[in-house]
């Protein structure tokens, strides 16, 4: 059984200007087929930067498939659970975290989300 | 009349088989102003609003003992299932500089299982009944 844990910054694994998908073109990634495709550029993705919800880095994303995270406003990942409520607890343990957002990284092979069914 | 407006967001799904990412409408939650903040998804074809049941007890609530308002059938995982239904306190957080977080009361679903990538999904009753929202490709606009 894994344990909630806190992620510190010795433990991130990004270079030192991590890659910024609201900004950078995303990178070229296989399909099926084995052929390389390229994302549709979303620029006007970078229109509203002061949202709140960052996405997480793409650094760090494979080592907390099937947790829940709690991402820094830079996106880094600085604690993780199994359970929501148990990182809600780890990391308000010492006081409000305003700061942070939290959400569940889904598996590699999670089917496509359409509904409650 | 204030609007906010929330770019979707990648949620780190699988891609879709073209090699795009898929994005979601989604909008920064507190269970009080000074929390941390919960990722919630817009669905205007969801009747209801659900969330994962393991975030009841930081509303207040006590999944198994409180009596609920009402309880509504829902497939999970392709088994049916009775989810009992509870009255809650959200607050939405604006973006940043637009303003101080605003609180509703929602009934909301507590969904046992929750394996989704988000903690709450904001359907037609408590989300569209109370914000006026408007949907596109990249972004939602909210009036609050």
């Amino acid at each position: 059984m894994e344990v909630p844990r806190m992620v510190g910054p010795h433990q991130h694994t990004g270079t030192a200007r991590r890659h910024d998908p609201l900004v950078d073109e995303p990178a070229a990634r296989p399909s099926a087929t084995g052929h390389a495709l390229r994302p549709v550029p979303v620029e006007t993705m970078v229109e509203d930067r002061r949202s709140r919800l960052v996405p997480v880095n793409d650094d760090n994303i494979e080592r907390f498939r099937g947790r829940w995270v709690a991402l820094s406003p830079d996106g880094e990942v600085v604690a993780d659970a199994a359970e929501l409520d148990e990182l809600l607890a780890l990391v308000e343990h010492d006081g409000p975290r305003p700061d942070v957002l939290v959400q569940r990284v889904p598996e590699a092979d999670a089917p496509m989300f359409v509904g409650l069914g | 009349v204030v609007a906010w407006t929330f770019r979707h967001v990648d949620l780190q799904e699988p891609w879709h088989p073209d090699g795009t990412r898929i994005l979601r409408p989604a909008v920064p939650l507190l269970r009080s102003p000074g929390t941390a903040q919960l990722v919630g998804v817009i669905d205007s074809g969801s009747p209801i609003s659900v969330a994962d049941a393991r975030l009841f007890g930081q509303l207040g609530v006590d999944v198994d003992n409180d009596p609920p308002l009402y309880e509504v059938g829902l497939t999970v995982a392709g088994h049916f299932a009775r989810a009992p239904v509870f009255a809650v306190t959200l607050w939405l957080n604006p973006p940043a500089g637009s303003g101080a977080a605003v609180s509703w009361n929602l009934p909301l679903v507590a969904r046992r299982g929750w394996r989704l990538p988000f903690a709450v999904l904001l359907g037609q009753r408590g989300w569209f009944d109370r914000f006026p929202t408007r949907i596109d490709a990249m972004s939602c606009t909210v009036e609050v």
